[in-house]
């Protein structure tokens, strides 16, 4: 867990290499951003430090790659609040259905002392938030038949990522959650193995279900903000200014990627249009109302963490 | 520098006869001991996430499925109706291994479940008949690879999702390819037989009370594809799955229906399975990390860089991505392989005026004709380890089968109506 | 009859793993399809299992001597240096089961504490420390194999 210097070339001489991994694509709003990251930081550095960029999983699945990072290993990671759930149970709530009306109410959050105390337990665990202002997206439903209320998702197979607060979402919503990998997508609901799918419109767009489903619900059911992430480990090597050009930019390179994930919406939508899939903008109320029993399920959260967070919400 | 001693240590240890699977993992981990960015730990980490995938489940199942399908008396009975209808054929049961390639990949989407099964069900009696060994697994390991280009195919899947390109044109479009593929095979099998006098003795063909007789006793066997293709079609199961129930329907057959299978076969059956499986997933597993790390130096990446640099025409880019991959897939993992160099050779194609999907067939294929080349040729492993080959016989006997899918990928690259024409009349 | 056990305890745990795996999976398909309840659980019981199956099932391949490799180039020196080539192939065995499966398979596996698997939320102990088993099992039967080709002189058939 040693910061790579490249030796032999003089010119090379004190070369810092950090690796950072992410599971999008390369041309997905989270690639753009990384490459964004990478540019900024690098001419920032004068040329100190040099950012290679793995993109579509490459160097493993989330879990792997938050463990090498946690191991000390040389990478920063995309990774989500729910999956962090593992190491510290509350940070899962960040990533819980209808928490907060709008993306800027979620960034506050991480600006509270609570969310400092989350950060101190994660360090505990040898995990260390690089960036906490990364917006992922807005998810929304994406189903073979017409849903326009959750009576209408009754028992419905709705393909979730093998994840717990997905999977008791959709449960809380009365759907049948049938975690899969996103790759098996396409296939599972041409074949009726699934009715529907929920993603960012991005990510919807990505995975083709626009070719096998028709109907695309605004469920908007979760927010996600997104921190990378890196092991404490690794970062105690790094110079401290090096760190702090890597935290500067990645803020910045995350309003650049704000910017593009907006635009990117608007083109999908406007694409699913022209496709003449029916897009449903519906009542949220009953799918809130549902969703509530999501807050009281994870019996290993802290004691009222709901409404520490909800008065935190209203507090801003 | 530990990425060269990586590389140097590969080549030394598979030559001196260190197992494969040990081969890549000492390499491996010997890469590890030398560069500093991550632990060795990692090796095992990637060992086991090579291993964590539920496509590469179906290998076991139909390799289960396969080896306990010989103990049910199914396969007698399908081969001797394969024999009836083909008879008047010469190489007939070398025509029957293609044919039954093309109608198997309307079930698999996996080559490697297509070539164990086929391994285990059609070698030994091709040897029976004369054929030779290596030449038997060579056109067994060959003609698995139309499986994964004829829907459904997991790596068209894989291209068509990481590459943003319509999964349902992909489909569409390897449809030809895979007959092309086969009709090539078809016409080399009948000179190989023409020329080592394989069944070329004039024989009548088969009485009608002949075939129907041979066709009741092979009708179990016929009936399993249509379960299968059935059981994917109406969503009844994954294409995974189905490797589980072909498992449950020879069970059936053998203990039920036909009651050929003795406990005694089952247990042997599935010890069968464990150490011939259990050997070919470590190789699998290992080139998992082995790719891992090519992926980290970005080996492939740079190689690709470089193309886009040096090359002007769309021919002679088909030409070079075409030894490119020849050399990627002798050493990278073909799904691996997919899932790096799509999003790198996507955005040279506009430059080229090459369409992803036209493109995507032929990059399948090109991929595909490292699994049956050394030193990580997965099919190459599967085929001669189940048929008892030894790897440098079938090298060999490979030699005229990788002239043939070159040519094939370069009827692809340079008719792309091949590709394309179903794509654009079903638009 | 204790030492038949010992002997055959990789075909045993390999053969358990494959009829779990392919067990778990045909009823997944049965309770997906039958009762519209997927089971949840159903793919990180089965990877694990397969993880499970190759490793162990490694040492049944190599308590038969099954482990793929290529002799074409060897067999084609002279029988002094084939011995030396013996005697590399023998440490670099040692090495890969020796440090990588048992000693950094362990390693991987006491860390692992707080990664877990989705839905059952199992530690990934429980998968890693297959390697570990692996080794040792791979260790016995590799070395039990050289001590037999030492015992009887007899050439030998299929090498390591
Ligand atoms: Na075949
Ligand atoms: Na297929």
């Amino acid at each position: 867990g040693e910061v790579q210097r490249s030796s032999g070339k003089g010119l090379d001489e004190g070369l810092i290499v950090v690796n950072i991994a992410h599971g999008n694509q390369p041309s997905e709003p989270i690639g753009q951003l990384a490459e964004k990251w990478k540019e900024l930081a690098e001419e920032e550095s004068n040329g100190r430090l040099k950012l290679n960029i793995y993109p579509s999983s490459q160097l493993g699945s989330e879990k792997d790659v938050v463990e090498q990072a946690i191991m000390g290993n040389n990478v920063i990671i995309f990774t989500g609040y729910d999956f962090l759930m593992d190491y510290v149970p509350d940070a899962g709530i960040l990533t819980a259905p209808y928490l907060t009306d709008d993306f800027d109410q979620l960034l506050e959050l991480t600006t509270t002392d609570w969310f400092g105390d989350l950060e101190g337990q994660l360090n505990a665990e040898g995990i260390e938030i690089v960036n906490t202002t990364t917006i992922y997206g807005e998810r929304h439903l994406m189903t073979v038949d017409r849903v326009e209320s959750p009576e209408d998702l009754e028992g419905r197979k709705i393909r979730v990522p093998n994840n717990s607060m997905y999977i008791k979402t959709f449960e809380a919503f009365g759907a049948s959650p049938t975690p899969m990998p996103l790759s098996d997508t396409y296939t599972g609901m041409q074949q009726g193995l699934i009715d529907g799918a929920e993603n960012p419109l991005p990510v919807l767009a990505g995975s083709k279900t626009n070719e096998v489903a028709k109907h695309l619900t605004l469920t908007e059911h979760t927010k996600i903000m997104s921190p990378w992430i890196t092991g404490t480990e690794f970062m105690d090597t790094l110079p401290e200014d090096i760190v702090e050009i890597i935290k500067r930019t990645g803020i910045e390179a995350a309003e650049y990627g704000r910017e593009v994930m907006m635009e990117e919406n608007e083109k999908v939508l406007e694409e699913f249009v022209a496709q003449g899939i029916e897009i449903h903008e519906v009542d949220l109320e009953p799918f809130k109302e549902r969703a509530e029993s999501v807050y009281t399920s994870f019996p290993e959260w802290t004691d009222g963490l709901y409404k520490t967070v909800q008065s935190l919400v209203e507090e801003q | 520098m530990a990425l060269t001693i990586m590389m140097i240590s590969l080549l030394v240890l598979i030559f001196i006869n260190v197992p494969v699977a040990f081969s890549i993992i000492a390499s491996v981990a010997i890469y590890f001991i030398f560069a500093n960015d991550f632990e060795g730990m990692v090796l095992i980490q990637r060992m086991i996430s090579g291993l964590e995938s539920v496509p590469l489940m179906a290998i076991i199942f139909f390799m289960a499925s396969g080896i306990l399908m010989n103990y049910t008396g199914i396969t007698k009975r399908l081969l001797n109706f394969a024999e009836i209808i083909t008879r008047p054929l010469p190489g007939a049961l070398g025509q029957v291994n293609v044919t039954l390639s093309v109608l198997m990949s309307g079930l698999s989407g996996s080559n490697i479940a297509d070539a164990s099964m086929q391994s285990k069900m059609l070698v030994p009696s091709m040897e029976k008949k004369g054929y030779d060994r290596a030449f038997s697994t060579a056109l067994t390991a060959t003609s698995s690879i139309i499986t994964p280009i004829i829907p459904p195919g997991i790596a068209l899947i894989m291209f068509g999702y990481v590459g943003n390109v319509s999964i349902g044109d992909l489909f569409m479009a390897g449809i030809l390819p895979g007959i092309t593929l086969a009709i090539l095979l078809m016409i080399y099998v009948y000179f190989y037989a023409k020329k080592h006098n394989l069944e070329t003795e004039k024989k009548a063909k088969a009485t009608a009370k002949e075939f129907f007789s041979g066709l009741k006793d092979a009708i179990l066997a016929l009936f399993f594809p249509i379960i299968i293709i059935g059981g994917i079609r109406f969503g009844i199961f994954s294409a995974t799955e189905a490797g589980a129930i072909a498992v449950l329907y020879a069970l059936v057959i053998g203990l039920i229906v036909y009651r050929e299978m003795s406990l005694k076969d089952l247990i042997k059956s599935i010890v069968e399975t464990v150490h011939t499986g259990a050997g070919i997933l470590l190789i699998i597993a290992a080139g998992t990390a082995f790719g891992w790390v090519l992926t980290l130096e970005q080996v492939p990446q740079m190689m690709a860089e470089s193309i886009t640099g040096l090359i002007s025409t769309p021919a002679l880019f088909f030409i070079m991505i075409l030894l490119f991959l020849l050399i990627i897939g002798m050493f990278v993992e073909g799904n691996v392989a997919i899932i790096i160099l799509t999003p790198l050779f996507l955005p040279m194609l506009g430059e080229y005026g090459i369409d992803p999907v036209h493109f995507g067939i032929f990059f399948i294929l090109t991929l595909s004709i490292g699994t049956i080349t050394p030193p990580v040729g997965t099919i190459m492993f599967v085929t001669s380890s189940i048929t008892g080959t030894k790897i440098e016989d079938f090298i060999k006997a490979s030699i005229p089968f990788i002239i043939l899918l070159i040519i094939a990928s370069l009827l692809i690259a340079f008719i792309p109506q091949i590709s394309m024409f179903l794509p654009t009349i079903f638009e | 009859m204790w030492k038949k056990g010992v002997n055959n305890i990789d075909d045993f745990i390999a053969s358990i793993a494959l009829i779990g795996v392919i067990s778990i999976t045909i009823i997944n398909v049965i309770f997906r399809y039958i009762f519209n309840m997927p089971i949840l659980w159903a793919e990180e019981v089965s990877l694990a299992l397969y993880v499970w199956l190759v490793f162990i099932g490694a040492s049944s391949t190599m308590k038969r001597n099954g482990h793929i490799g290529i002799d074409y180039f060897v067999k084609r020196l002279p029988l002094s240096i084939q011995k030396v080539m013996k005697f590399i192939r023998m440490v670099v065995i040692y090495f890969v089961f020796g440090y990588v499966f048992m000693y950094l398979g362990s390693e991987l596996a006491m860390q692992a504490g707080d990664k877990v698997t989705p839905s059952l939320r199992v530690s990934y102990i429980w998968i890693d420390v297959a390697v570990p088993i692996g080794g040792i099992l791979i260790a016995y039967h590799f070395t039990r194999n050289i001590i037999k080709s030492f015992q009887n002189e007899l050439p030998q058939k299929g090498d390591i």
